[in-house]
């Protein structure tokens, strides 16, 4: 994933696949506003790679005076500071327990992360953007990160050789961030005593610092520093806004999700480059988005489904939470004929990815998750979402308590499961997205050997099973003993072009059960029917002709076609000389680009050849050097994509 | 007088206890074969019993069971059974026509759904409110949006619903963590606050009472009392929230079915927009129950307390735990918000609504309490001092009739029944008169 640029929110990511509403847009206007020069929204901002564990490792350890300030520790505060102080109300006192909360924690990991950060422009040859001396801005000196002794944060300013400010900008009703400026350490700075900065409040702070938010617009700051331009700033003017923020701490486990969802990520790119070039003709082989009309004999189905809506005998309410019948029923007998899967196991659903996140809220948050590196960014950030994992860890592009399974050329794209601790969940994706490898039987085979050991929980995903050539396995149940230790996900989306339709479907075998002997099965239907209300009645009518032999057929078509794509991307890219893997198994073809930043490749391809891909290390730290290339897309775009490829690869 | 108590009459011996289906699905003895090591989630251990309305369908397939001719007429879950407007469905058609050509076909959408769909409910719904387009998520219904928003809100917070109130927010309370362990003696979850809503205080609670809560599920219409508040009450209730930093989650699933001038949506209230998300739907609205569509307003202006815009989180959830409506049922949504498709919905609504007025009527006539079926598709009937489960039973077992205990809803909500009035009119008439005569069979 990509660094996020310029962190807007102290502790925010850039979220959307809408620009209007993404943080780099508010960061735009925000600096047009404050007029900043635009050297900074360029360039993206490295961020310190030790302040997570830094951070933590302050708050855990026990020799440490940390927090004196908090603790209103008198070396750090004269007389009169302690009275006041004292006699503040609401004042927060964060001791280590309350510094561990994860909340609170968060909020200052930003914070460290945006202070002990290093930048890749230099602050010091910014020029005073503010012009007069009254802006809304605040310098944090150094003394107020209250977390931190001030001791510490000498010794990692003189290894910076910076010592941390972070400016809050306060500028609109609503918005205001904190950026930091760094400024040279200078041992011989005065203390600042915060007695002069308690008269009037700065209207907005996105920290939980203790350093009272109150601030006096009159009584200029000394800075213990050489006055950088930028920093000649007096705190926000009292009238300045005071945007109405409720008192809901935000989630915490969001906040530690990581820059954007990887797909509207892209999108924002890709629209990003149309603004660029507005006459290129765009050619998108990134999300995976199937692009070829939905047969007749299945739209025929959804159309006469629709139009009895409108009368009375064909009118249908709420339909079963679980799916209706006759769909399961197909289902059953279509995927899993003679692999003892009942009718009554199957629950469908309005797609795989939303079928994720309900399990997740099955499981909880204390269970410890394995994936596939690389693997589809929904089931790790969903388990984020979920509480289940700890922090993102920057240096090695993980987030904590989840076990990545490494899958590379080198093993197969079958993970070394002996090399793995323990985990209650499995996610498992065959044929794999992004790498496009289908597991043989005896890989499965293995893998359900090594959840029987373990005690865990496949969840496997079979979305892209019908894009099986050979006889690898289309579903886990194929293997003996995996009803015990494996449910499955899959979807119509590839199948049947009903990505925008929205229909899949989840398998919970009866014998899979919790440690205390409780079906899964259960609590998995507790949720459809509390959190879910069934997929649209009209989407199950054209799932079910899917599954009509005349709907099988159609869709066999529409998967051939898209595999002649893929074929032609393969023979591409292998006659340019790359290493490519997937393709045979799956829509998505696998290429190598060794040595070589994903998201540069992504980005070199996007600018010298109007096509969109994926960037390999958008799905774990495991997909560096790699790109994926999605093989839906209509023919001639395939081709005209791939005499692209081959210009400017040749 | 008409006996109101005729329900605490001893009971038939089959009709079912509800503490006895109360499926507590712990199995005693673990199966035999294998079990993974893989903990069951506590939090789905605290949830009490089946989810109120399959629990329901429960009693029906044993009911059919006991009496398979019977007739019965549902009168329970509040299902729409009336045909969508033709004018609607030729949309989806037309849409569903398009998919199978190259022009008309369409893949994922956006996962906040169609531009032109957010912008027809934004004119719409919330014209002259000032809310955009943006600020609008598309869904698969509020059911589902219920739990997306507690995904988003996290377990460390603490909850206040009405009550009673529409059993989905506390249960996915429950499951995400936010609600503590169930204390058998009051009926009640430990952490979360129940703002009693009875006809004392008008429906609307006492909000001395409440302690602050971190969120506040608000229901208006309500489900199931059908009290639809004033602009009085909102205002309060606003007021409330932004003394308290609270957030208000307004279900206004029932907004098209107001006959008076009381608020249709939150934003209505000045000062709401900094305080309140809206979640609402086209299933009642427009007989989408089956083809899933629905949306939730989220302001710019409502911020975490670190200042962090509680929409782009919300955002995130849509992106990464969903993947936008079905596109047809959004063309129908589309469809209903033309002048001509909302009229013809309108003309849906107003034939439920008459269907409430003949079982106001009906009930009334017999002496009972009746409140609610003015502004909302249900009657709340009042038994003192029976047990709305006894009674739900004895009008099943009886007269075929299912109906929804109040119980059901919540602590408050018992001694009362819900009836739906979302049925077609002979079936209305049919249950009524069977009730009347139930009652005059109780009377002599």
């Amino acid at each position: 994933m990509a660094e996020a640029p310029f962190s807007v929110f102290s502790d925010d990511q850039p979220v959307t696949s809408n620009y209007e509403n993404s943080s780099l847009y508010v960061l735009e206007w925000l600096l047009r506003r404050i007029g900043l020069p635009d050297k900074i929204i360029v360039k993206d901002v490295c961020l310190a790679k030790y302040s997570p564990r830094l951070l933590h490792w302050v708050v855990t350890q026990n020799w440490l005076p940390s927090n004196s300030v908090i603790e209103k520790n008198p070396a750090f505060f004269n007389t009169r500071d302690i009275v006041i102080l004292k006699i503040i109300s609401g004042f927060p006192i964060l001791t280590k327990e309350k510094l561990r909360e994860q909340v609170i924690f968060d909020t200052h990991l930003g914070d460290w992360i945006v202070a002990f950060g290093n930048w890749e422009f230099d602050p010091l040859k910014l020029s005073n953007p503010f012009g007069h001396n009254i802006s809304k801005v605040h310098v944090w000196q150094g003394y107020e990160v209250k977390v931190v002794p001030s001791q510490i944060q000498r010794f990692v300013s003189r290894n910076i050789g910076l010592v941390p400010h972070l400016c809050f900008v306060v500028l609109d009703q609503r918005i205001f961030t904190s950026v930091v400026i760094s400024a040279p350490f200078s041992p011989q700075a005065p203390k600042m005593s915060i007695t002069q900065s308690l008269s009037t409040p700065l209207s907005s702070s996105s920290s939980t610092f203790l350093a009272p938010s109150t601030f006096n617009p009159r009584s200029q700051v000394t800075l213990p520093v050489k006055s950088l331009g930028v920093c000649k700033c007096i705190a926000a003017p009292q009238e300045a806004d005071t945007a109405y923020k409720t008192k809901v701490s935000r989630n915490g486990n969001i906040a530690k999700l990581q820059a954007g969802y990887l797909f509207p990520e892209i999108a924002r790119r890709r629209n990003a480059h149309l603004l660029k070039y507005p006459d290129a003709k765009v050619i998108s082989l990134g999300i995976g988005d199937t692009t070829e009309p939905i047969p007749d004999a299945i739209t025929s189905a959804m159309s006469k489904r629709s139009h009895a809506l409108s009368t009375v005998e064909g009118y249908s309410g709420y339909g079963a939470e679980q799916g209706e019948k006759p769909l399961r029923s197909a289902i059953a007998s279509t995927f899993y004929r003679d692999l003892g899967i009942e009718d009554d196991d199957i629950f469908v659903s309005d797609g795989a990815k939303c079928d994720i996140s309900r399990l997740q809220i099955v499981f909880g948050s204390k269970i410890k998750m394995a994936v596939q590196d690389p693997s589809y960014p929904a089931y790790v950030d969903s388990s984020v979402i979920m509480g289940q994992t700890g922090y993102y860890q920057k240096d090695v592009e993980k987030f904590a308590n989840i076990e990545y399974m490494r899958c590379n050329p080198e093993n197969g794209f079958f993970p070394d499961l002996s090399s793995i601790s323990r985990p209650d969940i499995i996610f498992f994706c065959s044929p794999n997205n992004p790498t496009g490898a289908a597991a043989t039987r005896e890989q499965l085979t293995q893998l359900v050997k090594f959840a029987k050991d373990n005690g865990s929980i496949i969840i496997y995903d079979s979305a892209y099973a019908m894009y099986i050539s050979g006889d690898n396995p289309r579903s886990i149940f194929e293997i003996p003993g995996a009803k015990e230790v494996a449910l499955e996900v899959s979807s119509f989306s590839k199948y049947a072009g009903f990505t925008g339709v929205r229909l899949g479907w989840t398998v919970i075998p009866k014998q899979l059960l919790f440690s205390d002997g409780f079906p899964v099965a259960k609590d998995f239907n507790r949720i459809v029917c509390t959190c879910f209300n069934g997929a649209s009645n009209i989407s199950q009518a054209g799932g079910l002709a899917c599954l009509s032999p005349d709907g099988l057929k159609a869709m066999q078509d529409v998967i051939g076609f898209y595999k002649e794509n893929t074929n032609i991307i393969v023979e591409t890219f292998d006659s340019l000389g790359f290493k490519v893997y997937g393709g045979k198994d799956a829509p998505y073809v696998w290429v190598h680009f060794p040595g070589r930043n994903s998201w540069d490749v992504f980005a070199e391809i996007l600018e010298k050849t109007h096509v969109v891909t994926t960037p390999g290390s958008g799905f774990g730290p495991g997909g560096e050097g790699f790109v994926r290339v999605s093989a839906f897309g209509h023919r001639e775009n395939v081709l005209e994509a791939c005499r692209r490829f081959k210009e400017l690869y040749k | 007088m008409y006996k109101t108590s005729i329900f605490s009459y001893t009971l038939n011996t089959n009709v079912l206890q509800p503490k006895m289906v109360v499926a507590r699905l712990k199995n005693p003895s673990p199966r035999i074969g294998h079990c993974t090591k893989v903990p069951r989630n506590s939090n789905m251990e605290k949830l009490q019993h089946g989810y109120l309305f399959p629990e329901i369908e429960r009693h029906e397939h044993m009911h059919l069971q006991k009496y398979p001719h019977a007739n019965i007429i549902d009168l329970g879950i509040g299902d729409t059974t009336e045909p969508l407007p033709t004018m609607v469905t030729s949309s989806m058609v037309d849409f569903v026509r398009g998919l199978s050509t190259s022009k008309g076909y369409k893949g994922y959408g956006p996962e906040q759904g169609e531009q032109a769909l957010r912008k027809a409910i934004a004119d719409v719904y919330y014209k002259d409110l000032g809310i955009k387009p943006t600020e609008v998520f598309v869904s698969d219904g509020a059911q589902c949006d219920i739990t997306r928003l507690q995904l988003l809100m996290g377990p460390n917070l603490k909850i206040a619903v009405q009550d009673p109130s529409f059993p989905a927010y506390i249960d996915s309370s429950v499951i995400i963590g936010q609600a503590g362990d169930f204390v058998d003696k009051v009926g009640k979850y430990k952490n979360i606050e129940y703002m009693k809503c009875g006809p004392q205080t008008n429906f609307f609670p006492d909000l001395h009472k409440a302690s602050r809560p971190e969120l506040i599920f608000f229901c208006s219409p309500n489900n199931p009392t059908g009290h639809a508040a004033t602009r009085k009450q909102l205002e309060q209730l606003v007021d409330f929230a932004k003394v308290n930093g609270s957030i208000i989650i307004f279900d206004s699933a029932y907004s098209a079915y107001i006959t008076d001038d009381s608020p249709k949506s939150i934003f209505e209230i000045p000062g709401a927009r900094e305080v309140a998300i809206e979640v609402s739907s086209f299933s009642k609205f427009a007989g989408f129950t089956g083809v899933r569509l629905g949306w939730t307003v989220v302001p710019e202006e409502l911020l975490y307390s670190n200042g962090f815009p509680v929409a782009h989180d919300f955002n995130r959830i849509m992106c990464t735990c969903f993947n936008g409506a079905s596109n047809i049922a959004q063309a129908g949504g589309l469809a209903c918000l033309s002048p001509e498709g909302f009229r013809a919905v309108k003309s849906l609504i107003n034939y439920y609504m008459e269907n409430a007025r003949i079982l106001v009527n009906a009930l009334s006539s017999l002496g009972l309490t009746v409140y609610g079926g003015k502004n909302a598709p249900y009657v709340w009937v009042h038994f003192p001092g029976s047990k709305s489960w006894n009674v739900f039973a004895e009008i099943l077992e009886k007269t075929h009739v299912i109906t929804v205990p109040g119980s059901g809803f919540g602590p408050g909500g018992e001694e009362y029944i819900r009836v739906s009035a979302f049925g077609q009119r002979d079936s209305i008439i049919e249950a009524s008169e069977r009730l009347k005569y139930l009652l005059y069979q109780e009377e002599n």
